[in-house]
């Protein structure tokens, strides 16, 4: 064994069931909390002129109403940012993060530089 | 043997006792971080593997020695008509199999085999075949987070030598925490029961051991 991140051996013979052979059990324990990050916020959408067309057609999702409220104001705002967000998600395609690999070579160096 | 099958989840819990143990699991704040490795050796049973599996033992990943590896299919083509036997280890809904490197996975017999559990959400294992190549020696490193580590599932066939030395020639990056696992086969006093005769090839892992700082996890003189 390398490192002390290994901890709590334990030598069993139940644990193989019969074998003739014990089972070692060992526990390895991160020197990090390693608790799961939350996903990365979307980088929004790529609006391209081929998408118009699909993207018009399929908006709004909801007929609008009338709004005689403040309430109903907020209500329909809320909606039509749902709508927006729907519609797009389902036309449109996500812009990705940007990675090194898709840069061309000639401009690593200024890659490299910032 | 049904009464084992009742008992794996007993070395879980903080307050039960086996009888070989030699220290005690302690709950740990950073249970996420936690990762629990099983090392046995099978001894080609079928049945028993499948126990295993199926027992929801306290492993999050399981290091086989001797696993059971026989014909699970044959495989036909145009140019095979009759069919080719296929081998391959046991397979469980509940766990991802591993195998080693193998020149040929459907009819070289793997002397090694891992496992690891699906539902596990923090770790991802990736076979380094890379590092390591050979029926019976297979090397992980497993993936925490920013964190790895190494795993090498040794079995050692006292018939057939390059097990050790492919082990003995594989450069390790003595910056990954490291763990070797599995059966050697070796006796030595460093670690034997008094009065076992000494494998006269157990200096070559003593040396290999402290070349590369290894050091021993399993107490001095407790058969495994």
């Amino acid at each position: 064994m390398q490192d002390d991140s290994f901890h709590n051996f334990i030598i069993d013979r139940d644990a193989s069931l019969g074998s003739d052979h014990a089972a070692l059990l060992v526990t390895y324990l991160s020197p990090a909390d390693n608790i799961l990050h939350a996903p990365a916020p979307s980088l929004g959408f790529a609006i391209t002129p081929d998408h118009a067309e699909e993207w018009t057609r399929n908006f709004p999702r909801h007929p609008h109403r009338p709004l005689p409220t403040e309430l109903d104001i907020d209500a329909e705002t809320e909606l039509l940012h749902n709508d927006i967000e729907q519609t797009s998600a389902q036309t449109l395609n996500r812009k990705k993060p940007f990675s090194p690999r898709a840069v061309p070579w000639l401009l690593h160096s200024r890659l490299g530089a910032r | 043997m049904a009464t084992t099958l009742l008992t794996p989840h007993a070395l879980t819990t903080p307050d039960s006792k086996s009888p070989d143990a030699t220290c005690q699991p302690t709950l740990n704040p950073f249970l996420m971080s936690n990762i629990h490795i099983m090392s046995v050796n099978m001894c080609h049973s079928n049945v028993l593997t499948h126990a295993l599996l199926a027992s929801d033992p306290p492993a999050d990943i399981i290091l086989i020695q001797e696993p059971w590896y026989g014909h699970i299919g044959t495989r036909w083509s145009d140019t095979d008509p009759v069919g080719t036997n296929t081998l391959g280890g046991v397979a469980s809904p509940l766990w991802n199999f591993i195998y080693p490197g193998l020149v040929n996975p459907g009819t070289t017999w793997a002397k090694v085999m891992a496992y690891s559990r699906k539902t596990n959400p923090i770790f991802t294992v990736s076979n380094c075949l890379d590092l390591v190549s050979h029926p019976s020696l297979m090397t992980l490193e497993v993936i925490v987070g920013d964190d790895h580590f190494l795993i090498t599932n040794v079995y050692h066939d006292t018939n057939d030598p390059t097990c050790l030395q492919t082990l003995f020639d594989t450069e390790f990056d003595p910056t990954t925490p490291a763990i070797f696992i599995g059966n050697f086969n070796t006796h030595s006093p460093t670690w034997s029961p008094l009065g076992l005769p000494r494998s006269r090839w157990a200096h070559t892992v003593e040396d290999w051991a402290a070349l590369n700082l290894l050091d021993l996890l399993n107490p001095p003189g407790v058969p495994t």
